[in-house]
């Protein structure tokens, strides 16, 4: 009843948040490749692993991958690894193709959110996307034996049938404001970090609100080294890259 | 125990989810082991499936040390309900501030694997049978204290084998054999051939560490160490730290025989013939000496017989020749000697590539060599040998000057030591050496004459087999000890290991187990428990008066390391409550100050200088047989896999290591695609590597970073002891290797096997 009366004396909604657009960099430079953002993300957002069978047909399942290429010839070999996340469009092209609205763009954060109930599985926005990192739930997931203790509760698994993808685990977000609405204040820097981010052992990625000026993301974005993968098509991702040319 | 009917179909009717995977050979054995001993499966091995009821009540993060490898990173897990969902790094401890590696985070499928023994088990029928049926940890414990009443008196009747060390526990082992009048502990040593070298040269017992985060030029030799090392996380803070140096983005040389992860991001690829990394450090030397770049003051401070070094390296060597033997061309040469020689703070590296070979440590010299030469030993930025471990300060603190000396043995000894096991109580740690090297039937006959052999791991594996009783001990998930050290991290660092879930399965906490039957059985008075042994070691800290708990407002404020440098202590707590307090909250404590420059103490020969004229500078390499096997196989070595393999059994971390050709769960082998041409081989198809030990199917993949007629393949891959996921690479790339590299050696030999490919 104590925490009833308490939240009356809360603020306002609006008063507390403001318009957020929820960005992040990747130093490319930094990055080592060690791939525990990918371990880390899986962790948190209950994606199963998946056999070798289910593998070997190409229905591995990561919400950010790492992606290596290599260029040149023997001796003269050059390799370069980008971990690929969402990208978090603010002109998201797999809104618009989908037929039931079961992905959607929040005016509130700027992420963009699946709704996995809502989902038919026809995977128009797999198609759709650019950056190809939605994923599609061709089996019904799986933790076997007590492996499914590790699960995260605070998300939801997704049935078979479902297209998803990172939410920069939105889930966090809400969790954030829960405690910040409980303390009566805003948001802080850091009281909302993606697993991927929390986990990066070499600092290489940034977050934070791209609205604020003096956020750790509005301030490396304008670094030199910034770009954005195929800018060209005007999806205006929020995921910006450092790299030395 | 209730059976219930659901419970028996499973039982019966999925023998996949219940069998050991390890090989062919095995799964008729655990067939008949289902069939003949279904009670003891049941409580040893049975999955449960019942649905997780979140009731999403309890939430709480505690925070623990991960020891999974030994860079020992401190951990945050998150509890829900009492189950581990989730593992982050503990931003409050120093060797990793907050970050983690995959292989940290996978602690959790280590916890929940399906294959972790879940209750103790007493072998039924002949030893090797691998039958068990279930005993009751109490009945268990005395059978122990039963045959440890029996041998009680008698000397040397007690054995480890472990590889544990750097703990409250690993003291505590040694504690335990000297109560028994016994001092052997049989555990391997893979840093041998780096030890050898800096005794030889410096006569100090202590592996070398580079300091790149101070460094501006790296000059790495085999050393993929953003792959594998002894302290992963330190260079995967150090490296990003080495390369965005504001005021000058370090430079990055790697010189190797394959195109690694690390030579992905280093500036310049230099690929080198095997076992001729030590004649590109000569032909360095020769030019660094020819032009004199040396540091003279180094040189003359703390250094003797460099003319005759001089003399000798200028008359013998043969640039032509040696850029003939390593394949790197003279103006390459050159032109590192002089961009090595213009930096102002390099440092050359030593890797694998040079230590897991035969004989390493005349090859290591003259690449620590190119150190000495540049005046780079023991400054900011340079190569460094570690401060003496606080191991040993705790141990004279805790039991006096007699310290308890045990005496490791290493494979070589058990081969020649026929009789080493006869009549004695065995103890085998889940950390054991035998899971690198598996077991041979040398071994197997030494182990079958003891007495009682007790296995204390998590998982089955090919030792528990032959074991008199298994009895699982907690993971370090659940397991209440202490680590004292970091490998490779060059100042102490203490960390608390705290149980983050207890009583998820019928285990034991090993070192309370070791503290009861020393008790029953020994006569101990002593009342406390071990976690009243850690508070002492807190104690003994506190007591050293330096240091401080590591936490994430800590900073390397100037001011406070000068005054600590005068011998003032700066520490963030009052008294030892204080201390221990502040500890358990946050996890660590570590003494920040490394104090550079003290040549004095890590130069130990009888004048203080180091001999550069004793330093052998070979011009030859190994000859090379020519035989039916045309190909060399250079491992690719992850600390994820680890040098055990148990990496391999887990889902994860199968899904991530091929990302480097986008493999996963199958083994592949990398080959330049002009060399595959030569045998007719397609990017993709599944080929037999055969090798004179034994023959793996993997699939061929084309890479450019291969050099000609080598091989690149992921050691460790399904080594996985027994490991279900392990088994779907259904190739044990061990298999290829001789089980005298592997198993004879306290250095593994894993550069030397040579295979050729047949297409299938």
């Amino acid at each position: 009843m104590s925490g009833y009366k308490e939240e009356k004396k809360l603020k306002p909604l609006n008063k507390i948040w403001p318009v957020w657009r929820w960005g992040m960099i990747i130093d490319l430079n930094k990055c080592t490749g060690c791939q525990a953002c990918v371990i880390a993300c899986k962790a948190e957002n209950n994606i199963p692993f998946k056999t070798k069978k289910e593998s070997l047909q190409a229905r591995e399942m990561s919400w950010i991958h790492m992606t290596l290429t290599y260029e040149g010839k023997y001796p003269n070999v050059k390799m370069s690894f980008i971990p690929v996340p969402c990208l978090q469009c603010e002109n998201p092209p797999c809104i618009k193709v989908c037929p039931v609205g079961a992905t959607y763009f929040s005016e509130e954060t700027g992420i963009v959110g699946q709704i996995f109930g809502r989902c038919i599985g026809c995977r128009y926005c797999t198609v759709a996307c650019p950056y190809t990192v939605r994923v599609f739930n061709w089996f019904t997931p799986e933790w076997p034996g007590d492996m499914k203790k590790y699960t995260n509760p605070d998300v939801s698994k997704r049935p078979r049938g479902v297209v998803e993808k990172c939410t920069f685990c939105s889930h966090r977000l809400n969790a954030a404001k829960d405690r910040a609405r409980q303390e009566n204040r805003g948001l802080k820097q850091g009281d909302y970090v993606p697993a991927c981010v929390e986990s990066c052992p070499a600092n290489a990625i940034y977050f934070g609100d791209l609205n604020d000026p003096n956020s750790i993301v509005s301030k490396i974005g304008k670094d030199p080294r910034a770009f954005k993968i195929m800018e060209d098509l005007g999806t205006e991702p929020k995921v910006i890259y450092l790299h030395k040319v | 125990m209730k059976l219930t009917r659901r419970d028996w179909i499973k039982i019966f009717g999925s023998s996949g989810v219940m069998l050991y995977t390890g090989g062919c050979t095995r799964i008729q054995d655990t067939l008949d082991y289902l069939t003949e001993h279904t009670l003891a499966m049941e409580h040893i091995l049975r999955q449960r499936d019942e649905e997780i009821l979140w009731t999403n009540k309890t939430e709480v993060w505690k925070n623990t040390t991960c020891m999974l490898c030994s860079s020992r990173c401190g951990l945050s897990a998150r509890v829900v309900d009492s189950n581990l969902v989730f593992i982050k790094g503990n931003i409050d401890h120093p060797v990793n501030r907050g970050g983690i590696c995959p292989l940290g985070v996978t602690g959790l499928q280590y916890q929940y694997s399906i294959d972790r023994i879940k209750g103790p088990g007493k072998r039924s029928g002949e030893r090797g049978r691998n039958r068990w049926e279930y005993v009751s940890i109490r009945k268990a414990a005395d059978a122990v204290d039963a045959i440890l009443k029996e041998v009680s008196g008698a000397s040397e009747s007690v054995i480890f084998i472990s590889d544990e060390k750097d703990s409250a526990m690993a003291i505590l082992m040694k504690y335990f054999l000297k109560t028994f009048n016994s001092s052997v502990i049989v555990s391997q040593n893979h840093k041998k051939g780096l030890i050898e070298s800096a005794s030889d040269t410096l006569n100090i017992k202590s592996e070398p560490i580079y300091d790149i985060e101070n460094s501006d030029f790296i000059l790495s030799f085999g050393y993929d160490f953003l792959s594998y090392n002894d302290n992963f996380m330190y260079f995967q803070k150090a490296y990003p730290s080495f390369r965005s140096n504001p005021s000058k983005r370090g430079r990055h040389i790697q010189v190797e025989s394959k195109f690694s992860l690390t030579a992905g991001k280093s500036d310049w690829w230099i690929p080198i013939a095997l076992f001729t990394e030590h004649l590109l450090a000569r032909a360095i030397a020769y030019i660094i000496v020819k032009e004199d770049l040396i540091d003279k003051r180094f040189i003359n401070d703390f250094t003797r017989g460099y003319d005759d070094l001089k003399a000798g390296l200028l008359k013998t060597t043969d640039l032509e020749d040696i850029s003939r033997q390593t394949t790197v061309p003279v103006s390459n040469i050159i032109k590192i000697a002089r961009e090595l020689s213009d930096s102002k703070r390099p440092v050359c590296m030593v890797g694998p590539q040079v230590y897991f070979t035969e004989d390493p440590a005349e090859r290591i010299k003259s690449i620590n060599l190119l150190n000495f030469l540049l005046g780079r030993f023991e400054t900011k930025g340079g190569m460094l040998l570690k401060e003496s471990p606080i191991t040993d300060i705790i141990e004279e603190e805790l039991f006096g000057k007699e310290k308890f000396e045990v005496t490791r043995v290493s494979f070589e000894n058990i081969t020649k030591e026929k009789d080493l096991f006869k009549d004695k109580v065995v103890f085998i740690t889940q950390d054991h050496p035998f899971k690198f090297a598996g077991i041979n039937q040398e071994l197997l006959s030494s182990l079958n004459q003891a007495r009682f052999i007790c296995y204390f791991g998590q998982y089955p594996d090919e030792i528990s087999s032959i074991c008199d009783l298994i009895l699982p001990s907690n993971s370090f998930l659940e397991r209440d000890d202490i680590s004292l050290a970091s490998d490779g991290y060059k100042v102490p660092v203490l960390s608390g290991i705290k149980p983050i879930i207890t009583g998820v399965y019928e285990t034991i906490d090993l070192s309370d187990f070791m503290y009861k039957r020393l008790k029953k059985t020994a006569g101990l008075k002593d009342t406390s428990s071990h976690k009243d042994f850690t508070k002492k070691i807190q104690g003994v800290v506190f007591s050293m008066r330096r240091g401080e708990i590591f936490t994430s407002h800590s900073d390397d404020s100037s001011v406070v390391r000068l005054l600590e440098g005068q011998g003032f202590w700066m520490s963030n707590y009052r008294n030892e409550a204080d201390f221990i307090d502040d500890f358990d909250k946050h996890g660590s404590w570590w003494d920040p100050m490394y104090n550079y420059g003290e040549f004095g103490a890590k130069i130990r020969t009888g004048d203080g200088r180091i001999d550069l004229a004793g330093i052998t500078l070979k011009q030859e390499i190994r000859e090379d047989r020519k035989d039916e096997f045309d190909l060399r196989l250079i491992p690719i070595l992850s600390s994820y896999i680890g040098m055990t393999g148990s990496g391999s059994d887990m889902p994860w971390i199968i899904e991530i290591t091929g990302a480097r050709v986008q493999e996963k769960w199958t083994l592949w082998v990398e080959i330049n695609p002009k060399t595959a041409d030569r045998y007719h081989l397609k990017n993709g198809e599944m080929v037999r590597i055969r090798s004179k030990n034994g023959s793996v199917k993997a699939k061929v993949k084309y890479f450019e970073g291969c050099m000609p007629d080598c091989m690149n393949i992921l050691f460790g891959a399904g080594t996985g002891n027994f490991g279900r996921w392990a088994g779907e690479y259904e190739a044990n790339i061990h298999a290829l290797f001789d089980k005298g590299d592997l198993f004879n050696q306290d250095i593994p030999v894993l550069y030397s096997t040579k295979v050729r490919v047949e297409r299938l």
